[in-house]
């Protein structure tokens, strides 16, 4: 655990660029908004995952997330199949979604936290 | 089907592996105990241990569940003389038990070379006491742990889901699984409490991971850190899911702490922070001190997952080691029974990953060693902590058994 917590999800997944043939990005449940990116998209790459396709809008690095649909303002993202956050903002389908477009839905239990 | 076998025990819980333990009651027997196990050197003699002299409940607690753990046949206890350690209170429940049971009192026995030479002759015997003959077992009657160590941005996406997988199948072919590590899932207890198969687990599961944020935040370690969003998580939900992935999809039948063991098959969650303020330091000082728990809490087999590569196994009970990262796979093979990381490279897909989980399980659960149990792996860590009893809320169908 101690090692978990402090370096989940810090590396990158992958070296290389996304594209070819191979899948690009994985969608971790069925009723996902969002892929994981297994590599680096640019504009303009077409992202591959089991079960479909979608073009990226904008760039991002592996282990980041991009729409697979369009997600209006205020909607979930839903990554494993369950909500991770709002939208702050209508993204677009193969669009980057991270701080600047989606906010955490948690309350902190403990008093005293931000 | 697959045809599992086991050691039967007294309290009707079976067995997949036969180990006499050699457990050391206090630091100062510690080298009388390993030099013991090292000379009988033995890939069934395994060695245990509590270092402190001050008493402890839990650590009492402790060495009752792990010294009549259903993989353990036969126990052999070292004591200095003048620990606190209740050594005969211990010994009265291991013999109680059914096991063989002998205990050396160094400053009795004659001082460390006599003691070490007594103990070898004291697991000889004991060890041909407690050989008995596998009796069918069924997959029902196992118990399987998950834990996740080590891990970096694969983790999440490769051989946590995977064992998530396997743990559905578990569940649904009614063995019991334990998830952990409340700690790692701040933020995600609204949606965990919604599989509890009843309204108060699903408070006291929330309430768990209430205690789990304050504990860790008296601690000065928070959740969230920048590193988590340089590699692309964006919320605290996402992240503990993560690790809450390990737990699959089933309905949470209940809420455990170390040495609670499941009244059943299906899925529990053991909650490893300590009660009331925090005394004795972290709750896990390294990933066997969780390990340890899940033992105690009658794990058969351990299933950790791993991104960066951690390589440890664990005395009782074998560890699956199940790579989540494709580069460390390559660089740690002799290591890991499963390469996850196929995920990451479109080798493979999640639910086939899943599937060889569980059949490595069914394996292991059959006799064969894991990897680390090969390797000579026998990790073991146990300190203090304290614990309250938990509620009749945590255990709804042994209450429902109870009140019937």
């Amino acid at each position: 655990m101690s090692d978990a917590r402090e370096r989940a999800a810090t590396g990158d997944l992958g070296k290389g660029k996304v594209g070819g043939a191979a899948a690009s990005a994985i969608r971790l449940h069925g009723a996902d908004n969002v892929v994981v990116l297994l590599g680096e998209a640019s504009v303009g790459d077409t992202l591959r995952y089991a079960g479909g396709e979608v073009r990226a809008v904008s760039s991002a690095l592996s282990g980041h997330k991009i729409a697979i649909a369009p997600i209006p303002a205020g909607e979930q993202v839903l990554k494993y199949g369950v909500s991770i956050g709002r939208t702050t903002r209508d993204v677009a389908a193969g669009e980057h979604v991270h701080s600047h477009n989606m906010r955490s839905d948690y309350i902190h239990s403990v008093s005293g936290t931000e | 089907m697959t045809r599992l076998q086991g050691y039967l025990r007294s309290d009707g819980r079976k067995g997949i592996r036969n180990v006499t333990l050699v457990a050391y009651l206090v630091e100062c027997a510690h080298h009388v105990a390993r030099k013991i196990v090292d000379k009988v050197d033995d890939p069934d003699v395994h060695l245990i241990g509590f270092p402190g002299c001050f008493p402890n409940a839990y650590a009492q607690d402790m060495m009752e569940a792990l010294t009549t753990h259903p993989n353990v046949g036969a126990v052999l206890l070292v004591s200095l003389g003048c620990e606190s350690f209740k050594r005969s209170a211990l010994k009265r429940v291991v013999e109680a038990s059914g096991r063989p049971c002998d205990l050396l009192v160094i400053q009795e026995a004659g001082g460390t070379r006599s003691t070490i030479e007594k103990g070898i002759e004291a697991v000889a015997r004991l060890k041909a006491a407690s050989e008995a003959r596998p009796v069918p077992m069924a997959v029902e009657e196992l118990v399987v742990g998950t834990i996740c160590g080590g891990s970096d941005a694969t983790s999440g996406i490769t051989a946590n889901p995977a064992v998530g997988r396997c743990f559905d199948r578990l569940v649904a072919a009614g063995a019991a699984c334990i998830f952990e590590e409340t700690g790692e899932l701040i933020g995600c207890e609204r949606i965990m409490s919604s599989r509890a198969v009843t309204p108060e687990l699903a408070r006291e599961i929330e309430a768990s991971v209430v205690k789990a944020e304050r504990y860790y935040r008296a601690l000065g370690f928070g959740s969230f850190a920048s590193g988590n969003a340089d590699g692309g998580l964006t919320t605290i939900e996402e992240k503990s899911m993560g690790a809450y992935a390990k737990s699959g999809d089933s309905p949470i039948s209940g809420l455990l702490k170390p040495t609670n063991q499941p009244p059943g098959g299906g899925l529990y969650l053991l909650d490893i922070v300590p009660d009331g303020e925090p005394r004795f330091g972290f709750p896990n000082i390294a990933d066997n001190a969780e390990i340890v728990e899940l033992i105690a809490s009658g794990c058969h087999v351990t299933l950790f997952t791993t991104g960066r590569g951690s390589i440890v196994g664990s005395a009782i009970s074998p560890v699956i080691k199940i790579c989540a990262n494709p580069d460390t796979y390559r660089k740690l093979s002799e290591d890991m029974d499963v390469d996850a990381g196929r995920i990451l490279e479109g080798r493979a897909s999640l639910d086939e990953v899943g599937e060889e989980i569980f059949e490595q399980v069914m394996k292991v659960a059959s006799g064969a060693r894991s990897k680390s149990e090969e390797l000579g792996h026998r990790e073991f860590l146990l300190t203090y902590k304290t614990f309250e009893p938990i509620g009749p809320a945590c255990l709804p169908t042994s209450a429902a058994r109870a009140h019937a």
